[in-house]
């Protein structure tokens, strides 16, 4: 037994040091500054009154999630079927294996590098905007970059791979012997998709949703480059605080705000996929 | 007329490539209303193939199936009247039991209520009325595999496959299943169709065995008829135990039994180990008239509970005979004995035999 | 049939949509002209040239090489004890302790970034490399711990156990047997943490000033002022360098992942 321990100990201990110290300390001191006031010190709820009481900061709030939701929305759509196309409808393996290095190169390319292909793609003399003039969809370009829709499309683009990836995962696992079940008791196959096949991927669709969500949420680059400064989401709230306001107190209360509210999104979600498969 | 009246399943000529793997070859067999029809054979040899072609899993490159007079090669498996119970059960894990029983008959047109009602019914049937609320996680082996009964007969069907329903649970449980399959299939009268390996278990519940090799059927009848006349050797050796000497007809046209050097070439006769007597000596073997006599000394004597296997050597075969009960006269290892067979219980396989 | 035809339209199109931007990117760095142009007009490297030749470009890329590197080794030396405590060993806190290290996976970067930056300062670990490492090393350690956890299986206890039998000591089998058996995972999650932390720019941009800077965050500050093909010749190079990664990755423990097993 004591030798257990202390082998346990000494396996858990630089982990447990490391992430205490650069990681709990840390969010810890944002917590603490966030209920501080800035000028007198002493607790306080001003920091969060200031964000909670107040219009644009709402409206601000509104806009990421908005952006969050549709983003993890239209992954969804567009995810399902890409994944379902991979794992079900694909036979050849080699190119089955290059569609997958085309869905993870993204993933391997910054964010930067992704945002600043779209800052070319959606600019007013863009191929977007030309290919639509040129195909008389549209007679003067469009504005995309400093719109939601711009960010929108940045930010679907970034993460849509998780979602394939997450819900291909959860499509590779279902057993086919309960399609054949399925099929065997007498349903069609959109009967047995929409009875069998889909509700056992819904972890998958779940946890592809809730990395999305939250990685939307929170995304700074995106937004920064692909709004020009006229689209706000509450990540550039924050930065400004640190980089350029330097107020902990108040750019603390607006990083645990935001925070709180992707922590309560995922546990929304995780409820709801809990009570879906009951 | 009549005859083609009674025929539930027709299997014709349907031969099942997998690349250049013959997985079956010009197979035909037809089943009857009501009956219990096994699929014998071991691993590789077809039988689970031609189980999904019968369900529809898989597509014939050849021949035809039909289910009371329809044609239903083309058919695919949710348009066959028939069900499926599988291997490993395939239970909905995302439903509960009343919901993967109910899931037939909602599928196949019925309301709720009357998919809730039939449900409950087939549950009963096989003794899980109380469970319809649980996961098929939250039951054991033995449950699980009667929430798939109740599953494929709730629709009713006029065919159930079964895919070795019974090898995932242990011996005790799966010889009480074999039981109450057999009680169950009689009490509802709908024609099983069932896969295995294991010839006990085909044995104790068809009405008749297919016996299948390498993508063949080999022979068809009642368990009785492949134990006691075995069409090939190779039903010869599953089937039961065996010795298989070579013979040969003297001119008199009695049997004599030709050594093994010369064996090859010959008829063959299968001997069930049953049939082989054991004497001390010539004498004692002269005394009954007609046997075939072998000398030989005993290779091996090994008691299992209730019987006793003796290999005896003799002509340069290894044959095996059985004795009930622990053997008293005291047989040892090397004694020399005299093997005593009765003619009429020898099966002949006629004709050059590999 | 119609369902499964729209359904591969669909993918198609969304695949190029992914390749898009990229295709964009390396089109638009080979140009002739001054300006960003895509189809680019003529073909010429001499943007490469250009940037290759520019010790900041130059700097920021080995800063961020080492960066992702030394981050990279130090969360597998924090991740695989771990893994083995938590896949190995009962003790209280054990869930605790595994979301502890798990979560930088859901928690917002810029957050992370935003409280290191504000306990750094109170500690003086601001603004150099090694403010950048720690930071970097919270975020890449749960990728490793990740990949590993699930190699560490029952069935793998069972052959550590006959070595023990055996009579090998404990690192011995570590050695022998263990690590063997989750080299894949280690190698897996290791190009994970190389890459997240090579293309981070949430966590770096609070660390980073003009004398050290991260390649991603030089990128960012330039991108919000200039676009030129300079910008799109660096970016053209990090997709390529991606490109050899994943080839790496699929040639070592293979991306097979989407493929059934019947």
């Amino acid at each position: 037994m004591t030798a257990s321990r202390s082998v346990i100990l000494g396996l858990v201990a630089l982990p447990l040091v490391y992430f205490t110290a650069f990681f709990l300390v840390p969010l810890m001191t944002v917590f603490v500054a966030s209920l501080t006031d800035a000028q007198q010190g002493g607790m306080t709820f001003s920091n969060y009154a200031r964000i909670l009481l107040d219009e644009y900061h709402w409206s601000v709030i509104a806009v990421t999630f908005r952006l969050g939701i549709l983003t993890t929305l239209i992954c969804i759509v567009l995810g399902y079927p890409l994944a379902w196309y991979l794992v079900r409808i694909v036979k050849w393996r080699t190119w089955r294996r290059i569609c997958v290095i085309l869905l993870v190169l993204p993933l391997f390319t910054s964010n930067i590098v992704r945002s600043f292909g779209w800052m070319v793609l959606l600019g007013r003399n863009g191929l977007v905007n030309e290919t639509l003039q040129a195909g008389g969809l549209i007679e003067r370009p469009i504005r995309f970059l400093g719109t939601e829709t711009g960010i929108l499309i940045g930010l679907v683009y970034i993460l849509l791979p998780f979602v394939v990836l997450t819900i291909g995962n959860a499509l590779a696992k279902v057993d086919h012997s309960l399609e054949q079940a399925s099929a065997d008791l007498g349903a069609s196959s959109a009967s047995t998709f929409w009875h069998v096949t889909f509700p056992l991927s819904i972890p998958g669709v779940v946890s592809g949703s809730i990395i999305v969500f939250a990685l939307a949420v929170s995304a700074y680059v995106t937004p920064a480059l692909l709004s020009g400064g006229r689209v706000t989401v509450l990540a550039v709230l924050v930065f400004q605080q640190y980089s350029s306001v330097f107020n902990f107190h108040y750019g603390g209360a607006l990083a645990i705000t935001l925070l709180v509210f992707t922590l309560l999104m995922i546990a929304i979600a995780s409820l709801v996929s809990r009570l879906g498969a009951r | 007329m009549a005859g083609a009246d009674m025929t539930l399943l027709a299997i014709d000529d349907i031969s099942k490539n997998f690349g250049k793997h013959q997985a079956l070859c010009d197979i035909s067999l037809a089943i009857e209303s009501g009956e219990f029809v096994s699929l014998l054979g071991p691993s590789g040899c077809g039988k689970t193939t031609l189980l999904r072609l019968i369900a529809g899993f898989l597509r014939a490159d050849r021949g035809t199936i039909s289910i009371a007079g329809e044609d239903v090669t083309g058919l695919p498996p949710h348009r066959r009247p028939l069900n499926t119970v599988f291997q490993n059960y395939a239970l909905f894990p995302h439903l509960t039991v009343a919901d993967n029983v109910a899931y037939g008959p909602r599928r196949t047109g019925a309301g709720k209520a009357e998919a809730s009602r039939r449900a409950q019914e087939a549950l009963d049937l096989v003794g899980l009325g109380e469970f319809g609320d649980r996961y098929p996680r939250q039951m054991s082996g033995g449950q699980q595999q009667r929430v798939a009964l109740a599953r494929a007969i709730v629709n009713r069907p006029k065919l159930l496959l079964l895919d070795e329903p019974l090898s995932a649970l242990d011996l005790q449980l799966r010889k009480r299943m074999q039981i109450e399959l057999k009680q169950l299939q009689e009490k509802i009268g709908i024609a099983f169709v069932f896969v295995t390996h294991d010839q006990e278990e085909a044995m104790a519940m068809s009405d008749r065995i297919a016996v299948m090799n390498a993508g063949r059927i080999e022979q068809v009848g009642t368990g009785a008829e492949i134990y006691r006349r075995p069409a090939t050797r190779f039903v010869a050796e599953f089937i039961g135990e065996a010795s298989l000497l070579p013979v040969q007809r003297t001119g008199n046209g009695a049997l004599t039994i030709v050594p093994a050097v010369e064996a090859s070439g010959r008829s063959v006769a299968v001997l069930r180990p049953e049939h082989a007597q054991i004497f001390a000596g010539q004498a004692d073997a002269s005394t009954s008239c007609n046997l075939l006599s072998m000398e030989g000394h005993v290779e091996t004597v090994a008691s299992i509970g209730g019987v006793t296997n003796i290999y005896v050597r003799a002509l340069g075969h290894l044959v095996h005979a059985r004795r009930l009960g622990l053997v008293e006269s005291g047989l040892r290892e090397g004694q020399k004995v005299v093997l005593g067979i009765d003619p009429q219980n020898l099966h002949l396989l006629e004709g050059p035999q590999p | 049939m119609a369902i499964r035809f729209l359904i591969r339209v669909l993918a198609i199109m969304t695949l190029a949509y992914l390749m898009l931007p990229l295709i964009v990117i390396i089109g638009a760095s080979l140009t002739t002209s001054e300006f960003l142009a895509f189809p680019p007009q003529g073909l010429t490297l001499r943007w490469y040239e250009v940037v290759v030749l520019d010790p900041t470009y130059v700097d920021s890329f080995v800063t961020s090489a080492i960066l992702a590197m030394l981050a990279t080794l130090v969360a597998v030396a924090l991740a695989v004890p771990a893994a083995l405590a938590i896949a190995r060993h009962d003790f209280p806190g054990k869930a605790a302790f595994s979301s502890l290290l798990l979560s930088p996976l859901v928690l917002p970067h810029l957050v992370l970034g935003a409280a290191l930056l504000q306990f750094g300062s109170s500690i003086g670990l601001v603004r150099n490399f090694s403010a950048l490492l720690v930071g970097h090393v919270v975020i890449v350690t749960p990728f490793v711990l990740r990949t590993v956890l699930p190699l560490l299986s029952r069935e793998q206890q069972t052959l550590e156990e006959a070595s023990r039998d055996l009579g090998a000591d404990a690192f011995t089998t570590f050695f022998l047997v263990t690590l063997p058996q989750i080299r894949s995972g280690i190698i897996s999650g290791a190009i994970f943490a190389f890459i997240t932390s090579f293309i981070n720019v949430e966590l770096s941009i609070f660390n980073t000033t003009a004398s050290l800077n991260t390649i991603p965050v030089q990128l960012f500050n330039y991108v919000q002022y200039s676009v030129d093909p300079t910008i799109a010749a660096v970016s053209a190079a990090t997709i390529l360098a991606a490109v050899v990664a994943i080839i790496v990755l699929d040639l070592t423990v293979g991306l097979d992942f989407l493929s059934e097993n019947e």
